[in-house]
């Protein structure tokens, strides 16, 4: 079982090391989209997996991201990534921290009606002051450099997304395996028995939150450049959603499962979405992946392969 | 005076349709323990059915016009009804946040069904009475005025289904303690098949009553639904008086802000959340531990 | 009193209460527990001994009355200030960590105990420390490490419980019922696996059991409470000579009188 993981995994990754080769462009943005939509799945799963807190509210660190890049560049004059990563990271986090001041100290269903309640007033705000923000037409985003360097569309663009997704992933796989990561697990599984032993489960959903908002800030930075546009619906609850789904499509359980999730949403999104019936769609989707198929698409694929080695031994 | 009249008024009828919506929030949670997204539909079907039904209707006899809001709230109930009873219970034994995941499914379903329906753009329709309540400077609406009757009218309801009916007793002692209900004869699932009935109506009432006032598009019922979040998270969940409560206060500050910072309005009813929110968290009629 | 007048006195209670509205679970219990002794709680079902320990533990605020630690009011300390300062808790229904496995489980101890938990990168040499150490104190409880805390039979789930408390090197362990649920050939079993460890390190330990013979063969010095107040306290086999004893704890029939519930 674990050969077989770890062999899907390098395959997997060989794959899309290889794809802008043989792919066409909008194969490759689409992968570029998904990838970075894996790194929000990847960190919204370091909450809901990990920490046991479902955030209805991460499209707010998606727009933050985006917006500082969007700003930056309108106002300052700023499009140099080596800056504008840490100064995204910087603003998701401190928006993790205060709005995390609020929601951590609840739990359960609680925590994602205040998650999602301030992203709505993060898209209010945003919308509202449109002289600032360009209300909801959004903000136009120019290429971005990368040590002076422009980085284009396509091909470039696609491996700069890739070296950030690796890296990403492989620091959230740390923290994961971390000592930390092992603490937000105990605290998912029994919060009450958390505190008997002297610990304050609060700080440590607050701390996880920040690290999810701050990796979420990342995705939305380099999202902007590819799209073109920092638009405010990136908070709106709809974004936050889409990336909850992903994860519970991929799987939940296991830490690469997010990542297949956000790959298979992305391509089926863009080949239902010119359709009349995406949202509809979506919908059903949702409920149907909710009631039959509850561990996502790895979590079933597991069973699936659990059940034929069982067979064949 | 005029100007504190019109603040007081606007926030007075803000706040009905505020607990309109999130009564139903609370009576659900009540007892099927499950913060139901699908309200943002409820309302949004309400709102399109009243529609429908009024261009159904002779535009002759103008007294016949309310029971197009009538209709509504019964055939939205219907549908909540059947949602409850298709979907829904399916989820009782699992977790909370996958619960709200298929709620909020059906919202997106629905919003489908409505563009495909009516269209994309938005709808309205005039007044069901357009007759003005005059006094000195000051005019009103008296549909407005209906609204806020309504709302009034639904919280003594409340009160009296809750308090005085057997109804009322059954449903308070499955909120309470389901197995005990059970053990006592009464079958919880209809318990419960008819809160969300019941739920989805007041909702598809308040959708209803609203088509003359904002109109509608689809979508619109997502706006309601977090504000009715706002109130039932400061209220407590559950607690149908505190929504009563949190509406009220809400809906003031939420005209005092309207009037006064016209950007802003949404971040004071959110700061004021988080303000109750940090003293609190169960909120100010709540009673869960967190 | 079957304690050495040398010997420190590590926790105490004065006229300490709980009450929940009108019933009055806990009554004016005075208490003292000594340095590295074994204490036993006995008493019938609704005495009032899970309660008295949950208000040790700060897990129950005390009503009314006082409780000192090394010579500290600790009161109106916190669950979470209390057990920072070694006074450790292990539930009658284990409370594990479901999907973790028995060594995670006892690993976080560890970790909290030497403040570790802000650490986010596992390569260290002291998680490795941490990780090997869970891992012996699992043998010493018997418990198979690599398995699921969830898939774990009754008997080692109590076992585990007992060894995240003693993972923390508590200065007070409180065991509340270690042997619930255990079946009666089983009991010696579980009490011989956790004891020896708790002798080895000399932990204080406040044992809470209704099983007098549990009792009697582990305990150093036992409190029989009844009805939320302390009946008779001194050595195990001096106590249980008392007739009065014997009826609160054991009963003389099944259809005696009972307190509580």
């Amino acid at each position: 079982m674990k050969h077989l993981s770890g062999l899907s995994l390098v395959i997997g990754f060989i794959l899309i090391c290889l794809a802008p080769f043989v792919a066409g462009d909008f194969t490759v943005y689409l992968l570029t989209y998904a990838m970075l939509m894996a790194i929000a799945a990847l960190s919204v799963n370091l909450l809901l997996g990990y920490t046991g807190l479902m955030s209805f509210g991460h499209g707010m660190f998606l727009g933050t991201g985006a917006y500082v890049v969007a700003l930056m560049g309108k106002y300052a004059g700023v499009h140099s990534l080596e800056l504008l990563i840490p100064l995204g990271v910087l603003a998701s986090a401190a928006l993790a921290a205060i709005v995390g001041l609020f929601c951590t100290r609840q739990i359960d269903i609680y925590f994602s009606m205040l998650t999602l309640a301030f992203g709505e007033l993060m898209y209010a705000l945003f919308a509202k002051f449109y002289n600032l923000t360009g209300g909801t037409d959004g903000v136009r985003v120019t290429t971005p450099l990368l040590f002076g360097q422009p980085v284009d569309s396509g091909m470039p663009y696609y491996y700069l997304a890739l070296i950030f997704f690796v890296l990403c992933a492989a620091a959230m796989w740390i923290i994961c395996k971390s000592p930390f990561g092992l603490t937000i697990q105990a605290v998912r599984d029994n919060e009450g028995r958390v505190g008997y032993l002297g610990l304050l489960v609060m700080k440590y959903r607050l701390i996880a939150f920040i690290i999810s908002g701050a990796f979420t800030g990342i995705a939305g930075v380099l999202l902007v450049p590819l799209t073109g546009h920092a638009v405010p619906e990136l908070f709106q609850t709809i974004t936050s959603i889409g990336i909850v789904l992903m994860v519970i499509l991929g799987g939940h359980r296991s830490f690469f499962g997010p990542v297949v999730g956000a790959l298979v949403f992305v391509f089926l999104q863009s080949k239902l979405q010119p359709l009349f019936f995406w949202q509809f769609f979506l919908g059903a989707a949702i409920i149907c992946l909710v009631i039959f198929l509850p561990g996502g698409v790895l979590g079933g694929f597991g069973l699936w392969a659990r059940k034929l080695i069982k067979k064949s031994s | 005076m005029e100007l504190v009249f019109n603040i007081f008024i606007n926030g007075i009828f803000y706040s009905s349709i505020l607990f309109l919506m999130s009564a139903g929030l609370q009576i659900i949670f009540g007892v099927l323990n499950i913060i139901n997204f699908g309200h943002a539909a409820a309302y949004m079907l309400g709102l399109y059915i009243c529609y429908g039904i009024i261009g159904l209707l002779p535009a002759d006899y103008p007294a016949l016009l309310w029971m197009a809001p009538i209709g509504a709230a019964i055939l939205v109930g219907l549908l909540g009804l059947l949602f409850e009873r298709g979907i829904l219970r399916f989820m009782y034994k699992r977790d909370h946040v996958f619960q709200i995941l298929v709620t909020f499914g059906i919202v997106l379903m629905v919003d489908d069904i409505i563009r495909f329906y009516w269209g994309g753009y938005s709808i309205g329709v005039p007044p069901l009475i357009d007759s003005m309540i005059e006094y000195g400077n000051i005019i009103y609406p008296v549909y407005n005025l209906i609204i806020i009757g309504a709302a009034a009218g639904l919280a003594f309801a409340l009160w009296f289904l809750f308090r005085k009916t057997d109804i009322g007793r059954v449903i308070r002692a499955t909120s309470l303690d389901e197995e005990m209900t059970e053990a006592m004869g009464i079958s919880v699932m209809r318990v419960k098949a008819f809160t969300f009935l019941f739920g989805s109506a007041i909702a598809g009432l308040a959708g209803g009553l609203m088509l003359p006032v904002t109109g509608g598009w689809p979508g619109v019922g997502m706006e309601y639904l977090i504000l009715s979040f706002v109130v039932i998270a400061m209220a407590g969940l559950g607690s149908v008086n505190g929504a009563l409560v949190t509406a009220l206060i809400i809906g003031m500050v939420n005209s005092l802000g309207v009037q006064y910072f016209p950007k802003l309005e949404l971040a004071f009813v959110f700061i004021l959340m988080a303000l109750i929110l940090s003293i609190k968290p169960s909120g100010l009629f709540g009673t869960h531990k967190s | 009193m079957g304690s050495k007048a040398d010997q420190e006195v590590i926790l105490s209670t004065k006229q300490v209460t709980k009450s929940f509205g009108r019933l009055m679970a806990v009554n004016c219990v005075d208490m003292e527990v000594f340095q590295n002794e074994v204490l036993c709680i006995v008493g019938s079902n609704g005495a009032g001994k899970t309660t008295l320990l949950k208000m040790l533990s700060g897990g129950h605020r005390a009503s009314e009355g006082q409780i000192f630690f090394r010579g500290k009011n600790v009161s109106r300390q916190s669950l979470i200030q209390r057990a920072r300062s070694g006074i450790i808790y292990s539930f009658q229904l284990p409370a594990l960590f479901e999907n973790l496995t028995a060594w995670d489980n006892v690993s976080l101890s560890l970790l909290i105990r030497r403040k570790k938990t802000l650490v986010f990168y596992s390569k260290t040499s002291r998680f490795r420390q941490s990780r090997e150490e869970a891992r012996h104190i699992l043998e010493m409880f018997n418990v198979p490490p690599e398995n699921v805390a969830a898939s774990l039979p009754h008997g080692q789930r109590k076992l585990l419980d007992a060894a995240i408390a003693f993972a923390l090197e508590p200065a007070i362990l409180l065991l509340d019922e270690p042997t619930s649920g255990v079946s009666s050939d089983e009991k010696c079993e579980v009490m011989d696996t956790i004891m020896p460890n708790i002798k080895a390190k000399g932990t204080t330990t406040i044992i809470v059991e209704h099983d007098m013979e549990i009792v009697a063969r582990y305990g150093q010095r036992v409190i029989v409470m009844d009805q939320g107040s302390v009946l008779a306290q001194g050595r195990p086999e001096a106590v249980m000579a008392d007739e009065q004893v014997r009826t609160a704890v054991l009963g003389h029939s099944p259809f005696g009188k009972k307190s509580g519930n």
